[in-house]
């Protein structure tokens, strides 16, 4: 019996032991954070545009995290002009840093590309615009129809990449995910960091 | 905060402790005595006995001495071992 | 509780020790078949998720060659079809294998049949539904977003919950029904597994996070799914496969109990290694650090021990495949810890995040350690509980080199495209173009060693489906690499 609570209990100790620190802690020591300033709050377009993003898995090809210039090239390359840093990210729940970079990182994509039309066209099919590029289009993010219907946004396609008939229209959808990557812009100054939100070595 | 609070002092004992003063009771007893026939107890009668087709001479000597002389398997080899 | 364990030496000799008495051959056979329903059941569905996240991992890889193949409806679309190869194989695939394992484990180490069997077949079923409601969910839209959690935590993670608490439950009660003092190394790592599992799952999906707190949540959850529930079957499954079949006990049963408790203290505090550079609080990352290079005492000790126990004696790999599979998978495992902890160091991972070389790491984990120990389990448990053997040695050949090639192919293919990729996102002069470029030909490799493995999967669901449902019985005498010429060792000298 004695050996069975050492194992149950030194099990359990353990694993408690690592909440605390990594999820119990943190959790209470960041309560406190507040919203940068100049962070906008994002509004019900853009979360709708988040949630697409979240349903279509865009986090699986690409980041939203700047790392520190000390060990990576990440503000030499453009990605934004600071390293990210905690109160960056008090709007989001959950979170999305991801872990692949098989496409570039969006932390700052709306500074970088503020061009709402670039951004549908590459959608609907990256290689319009991109002719390297390995990420995959969303068609289903817009609709096709034979005519244009009056009020409808008809998106223009280059010549190779058009349906062969039919226009493609410009739906809620895609229009509120372009508006969710044109709002990722942290390019403000870092608030003022005191000890917890100093970034990482 | 709570990160430095008594709170969580208290929290980490109580989680802590016990397990350990269980571990001291269970060494104290002996109950972790004796690593070898625990070692062997996920052996079957005259499993140990029975002769291994890959091993060296010396390998199966070996475990004469702490086995006693070996045995042919009472199954065919491959429902065995596979 | 059958055998009362008391402090009081005096009071604990007159009770017998079952230990030393040896169990019969028969009697581990009545063991074997007091399991029957629940490990048969979860290996079926196990070989099934297999091969639906076979089509999804494939697809997911031919993606990347084509960007363009089959992106009309959205849930195939690779954010969906990728995500659902992840989670059908992890808790499809793997958990569910796991659960035969603990539950065949259980009653052999504990000498006594398995209690709560029936519960344990709820517990299966209703995992299944709920991963299968999950998974749909998944390619409709509807997840929580977050890498290994994205089962919906509403209609999915309740049943997973409570399924794999009916398992657990089962593995509890009989080891509190146990006849024997000693709990054998393989107890700790299974019996642990299911307390920690469940801990960490309601602690990862509660719905209250955001922000980077969001992140450090995910990430102790993803990582703990891997090292305390994950490993820790598999470990406990090698550490009995190993010594039984090769005829020698385990080098060491103190390493294995240090082995044990490393692993669950510097595991659990790994999480954040995952966020390396990220926007967490510095400290956090820095702890994760240090026990990821703190997991070099575990990683060692669990290597030491196993490796002296097959030294000298890798012929024997020859006569069983169950310990060709377990061997690679013990490698392997010491493989992807190393590999691991060089990533975790910064200067190694500020070329290596973000790239395929994590990928390749998965995949060395989750397939040449995990996998390939649950199908060791599968080849030595299924031929005892279905008392016959299998009837092709050719078929089990061919599954093992497939899947084994394939897979070497994947890994190496992937670790040297995912170094060129990080050394070009790193580089100050290239632009994005050049790390999509240096990975292209690494993935389209990868490629070809999907459908190598793919055909390797194919061959073992045939020929689980031959040894358990057609009559067709193995009249061979020989083992399988009977004929094959030995690979590791010299054959022996008579
Ligand atoms: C298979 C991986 C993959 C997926 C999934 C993916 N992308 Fe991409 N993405 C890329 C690659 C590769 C590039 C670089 C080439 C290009 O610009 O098309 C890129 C580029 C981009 C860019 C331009 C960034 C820049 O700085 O040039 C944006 C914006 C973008 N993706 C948004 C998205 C959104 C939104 C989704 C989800 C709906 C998504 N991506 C899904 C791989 C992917
Ligand atoms: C037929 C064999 C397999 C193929 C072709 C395959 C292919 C893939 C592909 C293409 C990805 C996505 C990689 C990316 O996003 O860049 C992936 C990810 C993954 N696969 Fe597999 N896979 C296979 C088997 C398995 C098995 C058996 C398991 C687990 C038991 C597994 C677990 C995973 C995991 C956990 C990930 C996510 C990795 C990460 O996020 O780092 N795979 N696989
Ligand atoms: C001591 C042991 C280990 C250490 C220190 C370690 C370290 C790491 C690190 C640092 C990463 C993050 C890589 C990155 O994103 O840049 C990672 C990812 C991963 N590791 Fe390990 N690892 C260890 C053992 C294992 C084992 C045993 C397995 C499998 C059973 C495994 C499976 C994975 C998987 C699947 C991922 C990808 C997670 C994802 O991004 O989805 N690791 N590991």
């Amino acid at each position: 019996m004695t050996r069975i609570l050492v194992l149950i209990m030194g099990a359990m100790a353990t694993v408690i032991f690592a909440l605390v620190i990594l999820v119990i802690l943190p959790n209470s020591m960041l309560s406190d954070l507040k919203a940068p300033p100049q962070l906008k709050q994002p509004g019900q377009q853009e979360l709708l545009g988040r949630q697409l993003y979240i349903s279509n898995g865009c986090i699986y090809c690409h980041t939203q995290q700047v790392r520190d210039p000390v060990f990576t090239t990440d503000i030499h390359k453009g990605l934004g002009n600071r390293p990210s840093v905690p109160a960056d990210y008090v709007y989001d729940a959950p979170h999305l840093l991801g872990t692949m970079r098989t496409g570039p990182d969006l932390f700052n994509v709306g500074t970088r590309l503020p061009d709402r039309n670039w951004h549908l066209l590459h959608l609907y099919q990256p290689r319009a615009l991109v002719p390297w590029s390995i990420m995959p289009g969303f068609p289903f993010l817009f609709e096709h129809k034979p005519t244009a219907e009056a009020g409808d946004k008809v998106l223009d396609i280059p010549k190779p990449y058009a349906p062969s008939e039919g226009v493609v229209i410009i739906s809620k959808e895609a229009e509120a995910l372009v508006a969710y990557l044109i709002s990722l812009q942290h390019n403000y100054p870092a608030p003022d960091s005191d000890a917890l939100e100093e970034v990482q070595p | 905060m709570f990160a430095n609070s008594f709170v969580l002092i208290v929290l980490t004992l109580v989680i802590g402790l016990p397990p350990l003063v269980f571990l001291f009771i269970a060494l104290a007893a002996g109950q972790l005595d004796d690593a070898g026939s625990t070692a062997e107890s996920i052996f079957e009668a005259g499993e140990l006995r029975y002769s291994r087709p890959w091993e060296t001479q010396k390998q199966s000597q070996e475990r004469v001495q702490h086995y006693g002389s070996l045995v042919s398997n009472p199954r065919w080899e491959w429902e065995r071992w596979l | 509780m059958s055998t009362p364990v008391t402090s009081n030496p005096a009071q604990e000799e007159s009770t017998v020790d079952h230990s030393k008495i040896k169990v019969s051959p028969e009697e581990m056979e009545a063991y074997d078949q007091s399991g029957r329903k629940p490990v048969l059941l979860g290996f079926f569905i196990a070989v099934v998720w297999l091969l639906i996240g076979t089509v999804l991992g494939d697809l997911s890889s031919f993606k990347f060659d084509r960007p363009d193949l089959l992106t009309e409806q959205a849930y195939l679309t690779f954010g969906r079809i990728r995500p659902a190869h992840l989670n059908v194989m992890v808790y499809g695939w793997a958990s569910t294998a796991m659960f035969s394992v603990s539950l065949w484990l259980m009653p052999r180490l504990c000498r006594t049949p398995l209690r709560w069997g029936n519960l344990a077949v709820i517990g299966i079923l209703v995992w299944t539904v709920g991963l299968g409601v999950g998974i749909a969910l998944l390619l409709a839209g509807h997840g929580d977003g977050l890498e290994w959690l994205e089962l919906d935590r509403q209609w999915a993670d309740p049943l997973l919950v409570i399924g794999a608490a009916m398992v657990g439950a089962s593995v509890w009660k009989t080891l509190a029904a146990r006849n024997v003092h000693h709990l054998y190394v393989s107890i700790w790592y299974v019996a642990a597994s299911y307390p920690w599992f469940l801990i960490i799952f309601l602690a990862g999906n509660m719905p209250f996070y955001k922000g980077v707190e969001s992140a450090a949540v995910n990430w102790f959850y993803a990582h703990n799914a891997l090292g305390l529930w994950l490993t820790t079957i598999n470990l406990g499954l090698i550490y009995y496969l190993l010594p039984k079949i090769i005829g020698r006990p385990i080098y060491s049963y103190w390493l294995s109990l240090v082995g044990f408790w490393g692993l669950a203290l510097f595991y659990a505090l790994n999480g954040m290694h995952h966020l390396i550079g990220g926007p967490l609080p510095s400290w956090m990352i820095a702890t994760s650090i240090t026990a990821s290079i703190m997991m070099i005492v575990p990683v060692v000790a669990v290597g030491i021990n196993q490796h002296m126990t097959v030294v000298g004696r890798f012929g024997a790999m020859r006569y069983s495949p169950a310990l060709t599979l377990a061997v690679i998978a013990a490698m392997s495992y010491t493989a992807v810890s190393l590999q691991g902890i060089l990533t975790a160091l910064v200067s190694v991972n500020r070329i290596t995040h973000f790239t395929h070389w994590t990928i390749a790491h998965s995949h060395l984990g989750l397939y040449m350690f995990v996998t390939l120990s649950l199908f060791g389990g599968m080849y030595y448990i299924l031929p005892r509980v279905l008392k016959k053997e299998w009837p092709s040695r050719r078929l089990v050949r061919a599954h093992i080199l497939l899947v084994g090639g394939g897979m070497v192919l994947y890994i190496v293919a992937l670790g040297i495209g995912g170094v060129l990729q990080g050394l070009s996102l790193l580089a100050p002069g290239e632009g994005f173009e050049a790390s999509v470029s240096s990975a292209k030909p690494w993935l389209l490799l990868r490629s070809v060693s999907a459908v190598i493995i793919s055909a390797g999967h194919l061959v073992f669901a045939y020929h689980a489906y031959l040894l358990a449902f057609t009559s067709r019985n193995s009249l061979t005498r020989h083992p399988p690499f009977y004929e094959l010429k030995p690979v590791l060792v010299k054959k022996r000298v008579p």
